[in-house]
């Protein structure tokens, strides 16, 4: 499966257009790792809880939208992109999308 | 000409010779764009020049950012005794804190003389409910652990 943000897929042709494919997720860490990332609020530097938190949200929301790409029947997903919202306090949440494709 | 002369005051526009260097040392051009260019350094001396300028500026600039500490670095700084063992007896002694303090409120709430039988059953039944539910979703995550592939991301 390829999934690139650009429009087209040099030195392929898009054979067939599926439309949109997306997967979303949203993760929350435990309420010990909340506690040390306020805290770290308080002295500064990167906090490790939430950056991986993002990670493991961004990962799990990319797999989603390729296996909705996948179920449509697509080989690639071209012009694909990220959302974020603010759900609940602590937790985050990711939309992947983009236009699901079968290459010629 | 030697050197490229810093400039004072306001910085005037570069001239096309010198983004063309820029574009040259930050490694923009295309093929045929450096090859060209590459032609010139050895015939036009001033471009040359001003070639070499940007590269050192270049090499300054990626020099006087400091690099990113390597996840090891910051693996190990968490994994040094003195870390760990502040980490735990902190936890150690806010959980104790934390536990015995709710646990302190409840049990001067059921000796409560003035307080009458049925406020107390709902607030013991509140408290009931929350550990319960707490339990049933902390149960469901250590079930659902194995299945999830995505703790072990880092970033």
């Amino acid at each position: 499966m390829i999934v690139t943000t650009s429009d087209t897929i040099p030195g392929r042709e898009i054979a067939t257009t599926f439309g949109l494919c997306r997967g979303n997720a949203i993760r929350a860490r435990h309420l010990g790792k909340d506690i040390m990332a306020g805290l770290k609020n308080l002295v500064g530097g990167e906090m490790h809880e939430y950056s991986k938190l993002l990670a493991e949200t961004r990962e799990q929301a990319l797999d989603r939208m390729i296996e909705d790409a996948r179920a449509k029947g697509a080989d690639a997903i071209i012009a694909v992109r990220y959302a974020s919202t603010s759900i609940a306090q602590g937790a985050a949440e990711f939309l992947a999308y983009g236009t699901a494709v079968k290459l010629a | 000409m030697n050197a490229i002369e810093p400039t004072t005051g306001p910085s005037p526009e570069p001239s096309d010779d010198e983004l063309l260097a820029m574009a040259y040392a930050d490694g923009e051009l295309s093929d045929s764009a450096r090859a060209q260019a590459a032609e010139r350094l050895s015939t036009d001396e001033a471009f040359a020049l001003r070639v070499a300028h940007y590269q050192r500026l270049d090499v300054a600039t990626r020099t006087a950012t400091p690099p990113e500490p390597a996840d090891t670095a910051h693996a190990n700084l968490a994994a040094s005794t003195t870390q760990r063992t502040a980490i735990t007896l902190g936890w150690l002694a806010l959980t104790i804190g934390a536990i015995g303090f709710y646990a302190w409120i409840v049990y001067e709430m059921i000796r409560d003389e003035e307080l009458e039988v049925l406020p107390k059953v709902l607030i013991l039944s509140a408290i009931a409910g929350f550990l319960l539910l707490l339990l049933a979703v902390l149960r469901n995550r250590l079930r659902e652990l194995p299945h999830d592939p995505y703790t072990k991301i880092q970033r």
